[in-house]
């Protein structure tokens, strides 16, 4: 104001038209502020008409909130016009509500009236931000004033919006629901004004209760259609579970019964009579106490829900089961019961098949066969009692595992997994599976896994049913081990063995009986024991096998297969339980060869025997050549010295001549006779095969049959051939003995001599024989001829084409030994029917022939030498000595070898030869020689016997040199090997 | 040189004025607004305006003798005259400043 001086006209005016003014602009609420604390009536009425419009803003503001409120529908439209409201009206410049939930959390907010300057508050709400005014207001219900915002919360993103004006902030609630905050900016002035706070206070608090109507009107509307929606769906589920339902008022006993109550028991609806009476006649009479006990403990209030099973008649006279559940929904306030509703469920399938399912999981349970189940990841989800004692483990012990801690036995095959992996791509799966015991012993089953589905055909679970086969299988492989033992055992003989049924097929048969026909025993089975072994199409006659199933006693014999083979065959019938012959089992041994050694053994024998007899015959050949010869010694020496005394004619000589010749031929008879038993001693000598061909003939023609014509075509000039004459000899009459048995009934024996050159061609064709030259000797019959083979073991020994006791077919042998004595070798031609030649090959020796010794061209020798003589043989004896003596020779005899020494050590002079017998009793003259040789080294000696080489030769070997003298001897032959021995 | 009457050249009046404003209120905005407007819709008259910020400075509103925001001070030419409100009234506030209503 001016000073003191008093205004004037056109400055009151002024004055006034400024307060005017002023007032205009408060009423118009056109003014941000008012200054000052001055107390002029202008200032006051314009405060207080300040204040009043204020009021009158704020009121209408208030009044169209609420008129908001009782159209607004939604809390968060109600929430966004009121603010619009609000800040339009002017008497709050601005206004923001934050809308919470329950939990404190801002689900909406609104604003007006800060023209684009609330973004930033929004953001930092939406973030989380709590300012100061929001979190004061929540806490009381009272409104809080934030007097200067600007200064208090300089930090809010409003602070500018507010601008000098003052904050104003209240909860919306009802009771202790919170649903928000209203913020709004009144000129500071007003700020704490109590009209002010107050109108503001009911401005919230309308806005609150507005909220929770709001809410109550939602969760009215929410409850109201979720009952709606939950009685639309009972009554689907009612409807399709073909429920019946009942609704019962207790005061006045009646029941209301849907239609489908009714119809479940054949009733018609219409004519149901809605009481309990209705239900309790239909009720079976044996069902209806239990039933009417669970309702009355459920009236009572003992259970919370009433369940009762019982018959009910149905129209037809036939029972239904149902099965009745309800509550009770209301009581008064003793608790008494009002009402209780419920439902009737017709579970007569579902009881059959409850009582089915029960028998059935009885079943399983109680059966021997062991049921598992489990869920598709192979977990167990149930298993019978079976299941459970096998195991060895309780019920809850096994639910709930893994199949796979059972047991996998990686050496028995697929594991628990595998097995599941199979199962669920093929739906099922069998085989051979161990277990584990509780204990840890091994189970094994036979376990057949079936994958179980639903009705859609989804897999739900794996089923497995398993049978304990431990035993089982123990016995399967104590049976093929012992199986295997067995055929181990019958296939370790050598004997066939086979078991056939009654029709004689093969069962079973061993390895060897496999083996005689050349094929695997199993190929035998089914087929008939003649077909295999016998190719033939019916039984044999004599089978021991057939002979033990017709007589039930075991049966032997000896048959031949096809193939030559001999068995010895064993038949043994199997009796059965009932005692008739059930099977048959056929051991066979092949015998073949112990057949043919045993032949051939009886055959050795034989032959053995033969030698044997050969043997004792040759010696007693021997023994009797020796005192034949000392016999014919005699007789021969004498006769000559008879006949060199006698006239060469008349009477006399003819009758010595008759006695020499028969003596002569005795003795020949005798060298023959010992030729034949083979004991002579081998002089090889150059010999002319011819002469002694020509020699020998005369008793080859004595030897042989008179129907056997014998020819000669002899060599006259051969050359000569390194042999023994005795040896040679011996041959000839072998193969000239052959050749006449060759020609039964006559023929002629050719004897050839010639000589060849063997080139090397023909060497080298007929095999071992050297080039050279040769003296050929053979022998040609016309008799029957060898066949190739015969003529292959001509020469062995003991083969003889001939019956036995004829021949001892030592001939041939015999001779053929000889001849390769002399290194020669012999060629057989021969030909069925025409005949055979024997050539003999002996190799040429250089040696010109001895002419005949000259001891047999000495007729007449003799000599003056001394002779010791030891003869034991005193006949002997003194004849040699008369020979000797008629030769001229000095002799003394003696006995032995003994009585010989003792001569000799008394003998003055010299013995020119000791002429000694080889065999003596006391002492050998091989031995008597050698003392002899001791005292007197120049004497010579003279060996003679009776007996055969082989005796001497075992005495003890011959010196070279040593004459020996073969008795019996002439006195020619006497004569000129001592001769001849003095000689050399 | 201006002299204190406000003349101005050629013929225009210059008008002294001094609008007490309180910070950013809205009313207070609104008045530096409505100045601008007048002062568009006058021809001849030229307008200084001083603002003065009552929050800031709110002893020179005392001694002026505001109570009041907004007001406008027409300091020249005198005599002083006060007006308050937001000078949303164009029509009646323009004769204040030798204007016309149709002169708009």
């Amino acid at each position: 104001m001016s000073a003191e001086r008093s205004p004037s006209y056109g400055e009151l005016k002024r004055r006034l038209q400024a307060a005017e003014s002023a007032l205009e602009a408060i009423r118009s609420g056109r003014v941000d502020t008012i200054l000052g604390e001055e107390e002029n009536l202008v200032v006051r009425l314009a405060a207080a008409e300040a204040r009043e419009g204020h009021i009158k803003q704020v009121l209408l503001g208030i009044r169209n909130v609420n008129q908001l409120i009782v159209t607004e529908t939604d809390s968060r439209r109600l929430a966004a016009r009121a603010c619009g409201t609000l800040a339009d009206s002017m008497g709050y410049h601005n206004a923001w509500i934050a809308l919470m939930d329950n939990g404190g959390g801002i689900t909406h907010i609104a604003s007006a009236g800060f023209d684009g300057g609330f973004s930033e508050m929004r953001k930092q709400l939406g973030e989380g931000g709590r300012p100061r005014c929001l979190g004061k207001a929540l806490e009381t219900d009272e409104p809080v004033v934030i007097p200067s915002p600007r200064t208090d919360c300089p930090d809010c993103p409003l602070s500018d919006a507010y601008a000098g004006r003052a904050g104003l902030a209240c909860r919306l609630s009802q009771g202790d629901r919170i649903y928000g905050v209203l913020v709004v900016s009144v000129p500071g002035i007003y700020a704490s004004d109590e009209e002010e706070l107050g109108l503001f206070a009911k401005l919230a608090g309308d806005l609150g209760f507005a909220l929770y109507r709001l809410e109550m009107e939602g969760e009215r509307k929410t409850a109201l259609e979720r009952l709606a929606a939950s009685r639309e769906r009972l009554q689907l589920a009612v409807s399709g579970a073909e429920l019946g339902t009942w609704d019962w008022d207790l005061p006045s006993g009646r029941v209301e019964f849907n239609d489908r109550w009714s119809e479940m028991l054949g009733l018609d609806p219409a004519r149901t009579e809605p009481s309990l009476d209705t239900w309790k006649e239909l009720v079976h009479p044996d069902d209806l106490p239990a039933a009417m006990e669970a309702l009355q403990n459920h009236l009572e209030g003992e259970t919370g829900v009433y369940s009762a099973e019982y018959r009910m008649r149905h129209a037809d006279d036939g029972w239904v089961w149902i099965l009745a559940r309800g509550k009770v929904i209301e009581r008064d306030e003793s608790g008494e019961p009002l009402r209780a509703c419920g439902t009737h469920q017709d579970i007569t399938r579902i009881k059959s098949a409850r009582e089915s399912m029960r028998f059935t999981s009885m079943v399983i349970s109680q059966i021997q066969d062991r049921v598992l189940l489990t869920d598709l990841q192979g977990r167990i989800t149930f298993v019978n009692e079976a299941e459970c004692e096998m195991l060895g483990r309780s019920h809850d012990e096994l639910v709930g595992r893994h199949i796979s801690t059972l047991g996998d036995d990686p050496d028995t095959g697929p594991t628990q997994q595998e097995i599941l992996q199979a199962a669920l791509e093929k739906g099922q799966w069998r085989g051979e599976v161990t277990n584990y015991r509780a204990d840890g012993t091994p189970v094994i089953l036979d376990s057949r896994i079936s994958l179980v589905r639903d009705g859609e055909g989804e897999p739900v679970a794996l089923c497995g049913i398993s049978t304990d086969i431990t035993a089982r299988r123990r016995a399967r492989e104590e049976l093929r081990r012992s199986e295997r033992q067995k055929n181990l055992i019958l296939n370790a003989t050598t004997e066939l063995v086979v078991y056939y049924n009654t029709r004689l097929q093969v069962q079973w048969a061993n390895s060897t009986a496999g083996k005689s026909v050349g094929l695997r025993p199993e190929e035998l089975v089914g087929r008939h024991c003649y077909e295999i072994w016998h190719g033939s199409r019916r039984p044999c006659e004599g089978c021991p096998v057939i002979a033990a199933r017709d007589t039930g006693t075991p049966q032997a014999s000896e048959q031949q297969t096809p193939d030559g083979r001999i068995w010895s065959v064993r038949g043994y019938p199997v009796i059965g339980d009932s005692g008739e012959v059930v099977g048959l089992v056929e051991f066979g041994m092949d015998i073949t060869e112990r057949r043919r050694t045993q032949s051939e053994k009886a055959q050795l024998e034989r032959q053995f025997q033969q030698a044997q007899r050969m043997e004792s015959v040759g010696r007693l050949a021997g023994g009797i050549a020796h005192d034949l010869n000392n016999l014919l010694s005699p007789i021969l020496g004498y006769g000559e010295m008879l006949a060199e005394e006698s006239p060469e004619d008349g009477e006399t000589a003819d009758r010595l001549e008759q006695i020499l010749g028969a003596g002569r031929r005795a003795r020949d008879l005798v060298q023959q006779l010992l030729a034949f038993s083979r004991r002579q001693t081998l002089e090889f000598r150059p010999l002319d095969l011819s002469a002694l061909v020509e020699d020998f003939l005369q008793l080859i023609r004595r030897a042989v049959r008179e129907d056997v014509t014998i020819d000669t075509d002899l060599h006259p000039d051969l050359p000569a051939v390194s042999g023994d004459r005795g040896q040679l000899e011996q041959v000839l009459m072998n193969l000239a003995v052959n050749a006449q048995d060759a020609m039964p009934e006559g023929g002629t024996l050719t004897v050839r001599t010639e000589q060849f050159d063997l080139g090397e061609s023909y060497a080298s064709e007929h095999g071992d024989i050297e080039p050279g030259s040769y003296v050929i000797l053979s022998m040609e019959d016309t008799g029957a001829g060898m066949t190739a083979e015969t003529r292959e073991h001509v020469f062995e020994p003991f083969f003889t084409t001939k019956k036995e006791g004829l021949g001892t077919g030592l001939g041939l042998s015999t001779a053929y030994g000889i001849i390769k004595q002399h290194e020669g070798y012999v060629w057989i031609y021969s030909e069925p029917g025409i005949g055979t030649t024997f050539k003999l090959y002996f190799p040429a020796c250089k040696d010109e022939v001895e002419e005949k010794p000259r001891w047999e061209q000495l007729d007449a020798c003799g000599g003056t030498e001394t002779i010791l003589l030891a003869e034991d043989d005193p006949r002997v004896g003194r004849l040699a000595r008369e020979m000797l003596r008629s030769r001229g020779y000095t002799v003394f005899a003696v006995g032995s070898g003994t009585e010989a020494l003792e001569l000799l050590r008394g003998f003055e002079g010299s013995i020119d030869l000791l002429l000694t017998d080889i065999i003596m009793p006391d002492m050998d003259g091989t031995a008597l020689y050698a003392k002899v040789r001791e005292l007197s080294p120049d004497t010579r000696v003279l060996y003679m016997s009776g007996y055969t080489r082989d005796v001497i030769s075992s005495r003890g070997p011959m010196e070279d040199g040593a004459g020996f003298l073969q008795k019996p001897f002439t006195l020619k032959t006497l004569a000129g090997k001592v001769r001849q021995v003095l000689d050399t | 040189m201006r002299s204190g009457r406000g003349s101005t050249e050629a013929g225009s009046t210059l008008y002294s004025l001094r609008l007490y404003v309180y910070g950013d209120s809205p009313n207070s905005r609104a008045a530096l607004q409505n100045l601008n407007r007048i002062r568009s819709s006058l021809e001849v008259t030229e307008l200084k305006v001083e603002v003065v910020d009552v929050s800031k400075e709110p002893g020179r509103a005392l001694k002026a003798g505001v109570f009041l925001t907004p007001a406008l001070q027409v300091v020249s030419p005198g005599p002083e005259r006060m007006v308050y409100g937001d000078l949303g009234d164009l029509d009646g506030l323009l004769p204040l400043f030798g204007g016309r209503a149709d002169e708009r």
